[in-house]
């Protein structure tokens, strides 16, 4: 899923990003449908336009594309606290 | 087993072993200006759990299953870093997240998929929403208060 959009953005973000650093790209299949100041516009107008269908809605910052959950990385909401910590 | 007399934990042990948890509801982002489609008909509304408050995570998580029962798909792929393995990719949706005792709903737009049905949990509440929140922890008494 979303294959075809990644790889459109793939080959355009750093040009979109030099032009619009910061915004939020929203596309569709290989159609570029806008840039956008936050997340939620960015998904909210992909609602609005196409409805509950598959669409691409991100970031132009690479950094932003990375986040850092360490309970889902590792798989442990839970660490057993009985064994780690004395009181 | 049996025979032995079980001591019911204390405010404080309960909160120590489940960590702090609030009742949530995830629900859909509403779509102005369109009129729901056929396949809204069958979804369910919403999707109802508990939140672990995860002070540790950048951004919220929601499991992934509850999220697609609602015929969300996914808007975006995100990295998740780690420093054990390779990071993992995983699947971003847009949702809604009511919490119990606030007014209203956290708008989150890029929420992580995750699997956390298993650990009892719907959301994983992470630093994007808590950012807007008041949160005190009183390990002592075993209570939380989470204000906006």
């Amino acid at each position: 899923m979303l294959d075809e959009e990644i790889k459109y953005f793939d080959e355009h973000w750093e040009e979109w990003e030099a032009a619009h650093p910061g915004k939020y790209v929203l596309i569709k299949a290989t159609t570029l449908l806008g840039f956008y100041d936050s997340a939620e516009d960015a998904v909210m107008e992909g609602l609005r336009r196409l409805g509950r269908v598959p669409f691409l809605a991100r970031p132009l910052s690479a950094r932003e594309r990375v986040v850092h959950v360490p309970a889902v990385a590792l798989g442990v909401p839970y660490a057993n606290p009985q064994h780690s910590v004395k009181r | 087993m049996g025979g032995g007399r079980s001591e019911p934990l204390s405010p404080s042990d309960v909160l120590a072993e489940a960590g702090p948890c609030v009742p949530a509801v995830v629900s859909l982002l509403r779509r102005a200006g369109r009129e729901a489609s056929p396949n809204d008909a069958h979804a369910p509304a919403t999707a109802s759990g508990f939140a672990l408050i995860d002070t540790g995570a950048s951004s919220t998580s929601v499991d992934e299953k509850a999220v697609q029962e609602l015929g969300q798909p996914s808007v975006d792929v995100a990295r998740i870093a780690s420093a054990l393995e390779p990071s993992a990719v995983r699947s971003v949706y847009p949702i809604s997240i009511s919490l119990e005792g606030l007014p209203f709903p956290f708008i989150v737009p890029r929420a992580i998929g995750a699997e956390l049905r298993s650990q009892g949990l719907l959301v994983l509440l992470g630093r994007d929403v808590l950012q807007y929140c008041t949160l005190f922890y009183n390990g002592l008494t075993g209570q939380i208060t989470l204000a906006i």
